[in-house]
């Protein structure tokens, strides 16, 4: 299978982001592994364009974030843990509905389904 | 830390206009980011030329993370970001020029702030001008203290800070300076109160005393909390990059 560009994900790039974090928090590394291993390796996403999408989730109030506790035995600055609001698993509800809808719309135009 | 990788992060970062506290978090997590890659490709049996141009792949092009980082900054940090160019220190500024650009620009914002605040109470007020003539002194005294004592307390502050930095501070030095801000304190806050005076009014020292003491505890714990913070931000803001 083709690889699928960033470009082609930017619209539903945000609810991907709050489906990973849906059943554990993680920080920036941990979002975008998730993010290819549920892609199967497929998903080519430039990794430094995640905190973009992070930072504007938190504005929303669809994250909340905090500095990772006391010393995890790694070097280096500290990792900042991002988690699921209320309010971002009412959005990941309502970007799965939009999702969905959106494949049975244009799989009826194109002529096939997912 | 890798010096490469921090390049790589600094390249992108510094040119965001954001607040120094957020830029600072950007540049902790991308490099976290940039450090796990880099993990990961030398675990891989790269080797580390190989690994950074890899990182660099990988991240994207710093031109774009730069533009969609600068699209998810707020207002307010933006506004922040601009409140601290004025005042905070730039990289390699001595002390005194730092004081006085600290001292002039909050002079300048003091001035304007309350001559726009006396000629509203003179035209709207019902005391009417002459009141704003009476108050002139104080309005001056104001100015004049306020200056005297932020421009003391930014100086002596910027040499304690850099020598805990330097590791050359002894607990006297911090002692004497803390003694000495309180006291610029102290005294600015009674040339407040001479034209207090000439307008009859009875203003108690005590006020003068309270200000020095607050000052003095107080003093050790912001340069303390502005220390740990240089602590973090030096580094990155050391490193050269290409414009």
């Amino acid at each position: 299978m083709a690889e699928i560009s960033g470009n082609t994900v930017r619209g539903h790039l945000e609810t991907m982001v709050l489906s990973v974090l849906e059943e554990e928090g993680g920080h920036g590394f941990e979002i975008v592994k998730r993010l290819s291993d549920r892609g199967c390796g497929l998903l080519n996403l430039k990794e430094g364009t995640v905190y973009p999408v992070l930072y504007r989730l938190e504005s929303s109030g669809l994250l909340k974030s905090e500095w990772e506790e006391g010393d995890s035995g790694r070097r280096g600055p500290r990792r900042r843990i991002y988690t699921l609001t209320r309010k971002g698993r009412k959005q990941l509800s309502a970007g799965r509905e939009q999702w969905t809808q959106f494949v049975n719309i244009v799989g009826s135009i194109v002529g096939a389904t997912a | 830390m890798n010096q490469d990788l921090m390049q790589l992060v600094e390249t992108i970062v510094r040119p965001v206009q954001t607040s120094m506290d957020a830029k600072q978090r950007m540049r902790e997590e991308l490099y976290t980011l940039a450090e796990s890659i880099f993990d990961e490709e030398t675990a891989a049996g790269r080797d580390s030329a190989a690994a950074i141009d890899t990182v660099k792949r990988r991240i994207g092009d710093p031109d774009v993370v730069r533009e969609e980082l600068q699209a998810s900054v707020l207002w307010p940090d933006r506004a922040q970001s601009f409140i601290e160019r004025y005042f905070t220190r730039r990289q390699g500024e001595s002390a005194v020029s730092c004081a006085n650009r600290v001292t002039l620009t909050l002079l300048l914002t003091e001035a304007t702030s309350l001559s726009l605040a006396l000629s509203v109470l003179g035209l709207f007020g019902s005391k009417g001008w002459w009141f704003v003539f009476a108050i002139w002194q104080f309005y001056l005294a104001l100015i004049v203290a306020f200056g005297v004592a932020a421009w003391g307390i930014t100086y002596v502050g910027i040499r304690l800070i850099d020598r805990v930095y330097d590791e050359s501070w002894t607990w006297t030095r911090v002692v004497s300076t803390s003694i000495l801000a309180g006291l610029m304190v102290g005294i600015s806050l009674g040339l407040l109160f001479v034209p207090a005076g000439w307008q009859g009014l009875r203003v108690a020292p005590t006020w003068c005393l309270i200000g020095a003491v607050v000052t003095m505890a107080a003093f050790p714990l912001v340069i303390w909390l502005a220390y740990l913070e240089q602590l973090r931000r030096r580094p990155w803001d050391e490193l050269t990059i290409s414009s």
